[in-house]
C-alpha cells in the first residue's frame, strides 16, 4: 500500500473516530442523560445514621445528610433539571432500578456519623 | 441536572464561587498557548514541526477550556460531556509531543509504522471515551465527576504521558554526542521544557484525580498549578525561537511572546484582591510594558542586523570567488607572458655574450661596453622573469620540489665561494662561518635551497654599501633544526618594513635609492619555497643603518 495513501487513511480514520466519539458523548450525556447522579438528602439523626457536614468554614453549624445515587434520567423524569424543591428527589420510587440511599457507616472511620446511639 | 447549590456563571466561565486562582492559571495560560501556536503556524504553515506544535497547543488549550467549564458550569450533563473529553485531549498532547520531538531531533517525519503504533495507542482512549470505563456519573452536591472516573481509563491515558516522557528522553539523548553544539543546546532547552511539562501536567492531574476519586482530597485547586508548566515550556520555546530562530519564525514571534508576557502579568488582576496587591500588579504591568517595548526593539534590531550581516557575508563570499578566479587568470597570464619573454631574452644574452667573447670577430672597445650593458640588463630581466614564473608556479600549485638528503653546509659554502667575487667587486668582505654540533643533513630540494641562499646573499650584497657579509651555518640539536644566517652591515630596516617584507611586490622603504633592479618578489618566493620544504625564512634588524640578518631555517634529517 502506498505510504501517502496509508497516512491519509490513518488521518481519516482518526478524525472520523474522534468526531463519532464526541457525538457519542454528546448523545449519551446531553440527549439521553444516561449516567448516575449522587446528591445529598436530608437526614434525621434521631432516627437514622447520618453523615455530618458543616454549613460554614469554621463549622459553627452542622447539618446531617444521607447520600442517594440513582439514574439521572429517572430523576429528570421525577423532578426536572432542578431538584432543590422536589419531594420525590429524597426517596427511591418503588421498583426503581439503580437507586440506593447510603447512610453513614459507623464502622467507617473516614466519615463522621451522627445517629441514635451517637 | 442542575447543581442547585452553585450560582449560574456569567458568560459561561465567570462565577463568584470559584477560586480566583482558577482564572489566573487558566485564562493567560490558554491565551499564551493559543497565541504562540497561532504565530508559529501562521509564520510557516507548511512546516510539519510548526503544525505539530500548533496541534499540541490547541489540544492543551482545549483541555484548559473544558477544565474551566467543569469548574464553572452548573448543568451536570454539560459538565459530564466536557469531562469525558479529558482523556482524548491528554492522549493527543502525549502522542503529538512524541511526534513533535521526533521531527525536531531527526529532521524528518515519523515512519509510517510508528504513526500506526501511535494511532493504536490512542485507539482505546477514543473507543472508551463514551463508556462507563471513562465516566459513569455525576455528583450534584459537589458539581463534579470525581468518584465516577474509571481508574483504568484514567491510568491508561496518564500512562501515555509517561510513555511520551520516556520516548522523548530517548529521542533527545539519541546521537547527542554526534550533533553540533548549537543543536545540542536546542535539544537541551526543548527537552527541559517539554519533559517538565509532561511530568508536572500528567503527574499532577493524575494524582489530584486519583486522590479526589478516593475522597481523600477535598479541594482540587492544586491542579491549577500544573498548568504553569505549560507557561514554562512556552518560555523555553520562545527562547528557541529568539536565540536559534527555530520554527522559522522571525520578529513577529518575539512580539507575540511579549504580548503573552503582558497578558500573564495583566491577568494577575484577576487573582489579586487587596488594594496594595492591585497597586503592585499595576506597577509591575507598567514596568513589564516598558521593558517589553525595549526588548521588542532590541530583538527586531538584532534580527535586522543578523539579516544584513548574512547579506554582506553572502556578497563577500561571491566577491571572494570572483577575486580567486581573477587571481588565477592573472597567474595564468603571468605564466604565459613570462614564457614568451624568456625565449627572446635567452637569445639576446647568448648573442651578446658571443659578441663580447669575439665569436663573430674582434669587437671594438667602444662597442664592447654597450654590449656588456645589454648582457647585464638581459640577465636582470631574465631573473625578473624567473621570479614572475616562480610566483605563477607557486600560486597555481605547479612548483615541483625534488626532495633529497644533502649536506646544507657543503652546498652553502659552495654558494658563498661563488658569490665572493661579486661581493669583492662591491668592496665587501664575504665570510663563511659554521657553529655546529652535528651534521647538517637536510631533506629538501637542493636547487631551491641554493636559490634561496643566492637570493638572501644577493640581497645582502645589494643593500650593503660597505662592510661585511657573514654567512653563518648553525644548528639546534634539541629542536632538530639547522639555520643559515646571512648577516650584513648594510642599510638595515624598521619593524614596519620587516612586517611586509615577505609579501608579493613589497620592497623595503627607500630600497630604490640603493637598488633599482628588484621586483619585490624574491623574498616572497624564497619564503614560499622554504615553507614547502617545512622550513621558513625570517628577517631581523635593529633598525635603519644597523644591518640585517636573514635566516633560512630547515628541519634536520636525523
Amino acid at each position: 500500500m502506498n505510504v501517502r495513501f496509508g497516512e491519509k487513511l490513518l488521518i481519516l480514520f482518526l478524525g472520523s473516530f474522534v468526531i463519532l466519539t464526541v457525538l457519542g458523548s454528546l448523545y449519551r450525556f446531553i440527549i439521553i442523560q444516561d449516567y448516575l447522579v449522587t446528591y445529598e438528602i436530608d437526614c434525621d439523626p434521631e432516627t437514622q445514621y447520618c453523615y455530618t457536614g458543616c454549613e460554614d468554614d469554621e463549622c459553627f453549624e452542622e447539618y446531617f445528610y444521607q447520600e442517594i445515587e440513582r439514574h439521572a434520567s429517572m430523576l429528570l423524569h421525577l423532578c426536572g433539571a432542578d431538584i432543590s424543591d422536589c419531594e420525590d428527589a429524597s426517596t427511591c420510587t418503588a421498583g426503581e432500578l439503580e437507586c440506593t440511599v447510603t447512610t453513614c457507616d459507623l464502622t467507617d472511620t473516614f466519615n463522621e456519623c451522627a445517629g441514635p446511639n451517637k | 441536572m442542575l447543581c442547585y447549590l452553585y450560582p449560574e456563571p456569567t458568560y459561561l466561565i465567570f462565577s463568584s464561587d470559584v477560586p480566583a486562582l482558577l482564572y489566573y492559571s487558566h485564562i493567560p495560560t490558554a491565551i499564551i498557548a493559543l497565541l504562540i501556536g497561532s504565530f508559529v503556524y501562521i509564520n510557516a504553515p507548511k512546516q510539519l514541526l510548526n503544525r505539530l506544535l500548533c496541534l499540541i497547543l490547541l489540544s492543551f488549550t482545549g483541555w484548559v477550556v473544558i477544565n474551566l467549564f467543569t469548574w464553572t458550569l452548573v448543568q451536570g450533563q454539560w459538565v459530564l460531556f466536557v469531562w469525558s473529553l479529558y482523556g482524548m485531549l491528554q492522549a493527543a498532547i502525549a502522542l503529538l509531543s512524541i511526534y513533535f520531538v521526533y521531527v525536531f531531533t531527526q529532521k524528518k517525519t515519523l515512519p509510517f509504522i510508528q504513526k500506526i503504533a501511535l494511532t493504536a495507542l490512542a485507539t482505546p482512549v477514543i473507543l472508551f471515551a463514551t463508556s462507563d470505563l471513562n465516566l459513569s456519573g455525576f455528583n450534584i452536591t459537589w458539581c463534579d465527576g470525581f468518584g465516577y472516573e474509571g481508574p483504568l481509563y484514567l491510568s491508561y491515558y496518564t500512562a501515555l504521558g509517561g510513555l511520551a516522557f520516556i520516548w522523548i528522553a530517548w529521542l533527545l539523548l539519541k546521537n547527542i554526542t554526534k550533533i553540533s553544539k548549537s543543536e545540542r543546546w536546542q535539544r537541551i532547552i526543548l527537552g527541559v521544557g517539554i519533559e517538565s511539562f509532561l511530568l508536572i501536567f500528567f503527574g499532577g492531574i493524575y494524582i489530584v484525580s486519583y486522590l479526589a476519586d478516593l475522597n481523600i482530597l477535598v479541594s482540587t485547586d492544586i491542579e491549577f498549578y500544573t498548568l504553569f508548566s505549560m507557561t514554562f515550556f512556552m518560555g523555553l520555546i520562545a527562547w528557541l525561537i529568539v536565540k536559534f530562530e527555530s520554527f522559522n519564525v522571525g520578529a513577529s514571534a518575539a512580539t507575540a511572546l511579549i504580548i503573552a508576557l503582558l497578558i500573564l502579568t495583566g491577568s494577575q488582576f484577576t487573582y489579586v484582591e487587596s488594594r496594595s496587591g492591585l497597586g503592585v500588579t499595576a506597577a509591575t504591568l507598567v514596568l513589564t510594558g516598558i521593558l517589553s517595548i525595549l526588548l521588542m526593539r532590541s530583538v527586531r534590531a538584532e534580527i535586522r542586523q543578523r539579516k544584513e550581516l548574512e547579506k554582506v557575508t553572502q556578497a563577500l563570499e561571491q566577491a571572494n570567488v570572483r577575486l580567486k578566479a581573477l587571481d588565477m587568470q592573472k597567474s595564468e597570464f603571468l605564466s604565459i607572458a613570462s614564457h614568451q619573454l624568456r625565449s627572446p631574452l635567452t637569445s639576446i644574452r647568448g648573442y651578446a655574450s658571443m659578441l663580447i667573447e669575439g665569436s663573430f670577430g674582434p669587437v671594438q672597445a667602444k662597442i664592447k661596453e654597450p654590449l656588456e650593458r645589454i648582457e647585464a640588463s638581459a640577465k636582470l630581466m631574465t631573473l625578473a622573469v624567473e621570479d614572475y614564473l616562480n610566483v605563477s608556479r607557486i600560486e597555481s600549485g605547479n612548483m615541483k620540489y625534488d626532495l633529497t638528503d644533502f649536506d646544507l653546509a657543503t652546498e652553502i659554502e659552495r654558494v658563498s665561494d661563488d658569490m665572493r667575487p661579486t661581493a669583492l667587486r662591491q668592496g665587501l668582505v664575504l665570510l663563511y662561518r659554521t657553529k655546529l654540533q652535528g651534521k647538517t643533513i637536510v631533506h629538501a630540494d637542493i636547487g631551491k635551497t641554493v636559490q634561496i641562499a643566492h637570493n638572501l646573499i644577493n640581497n645582502a650584497i645589494k643593500y650593503t654599501p660597505k662592510g661585511t657579509i657573514t654567512i653563518l651555518i648553525h644548528d639546534d640539536i634539541t629542536k632538530k633544526e639547522v639555520y643559515l644566517d646571512v648577516i650584513d652591515t648594510g642599510v638595515g630596516m624598521s619593524q614596519d618594513t620587516i612586517d611586509i617584507l615577505f609579501q608579493k611586490f613589497s620592497r623595503a622603504k627607500d630600497a630604490n635609492k640603493v637598488n633599482t633592479t628588484g621586483t619585490g618578489l624574491g623574498l616572497y618566493v624564497a619564503g614560499k619555497m622554504a615553507e614547502a620544504m617545512k622550513g621558513s625564512v625570517t628577517a631581523h634588524s635593529k633598525g635603519a643603518g644597523k644591518g640585517s640578518c636573514f635566516t633560512l631555517t630547515l628541519p634536520l634529517e636525523m
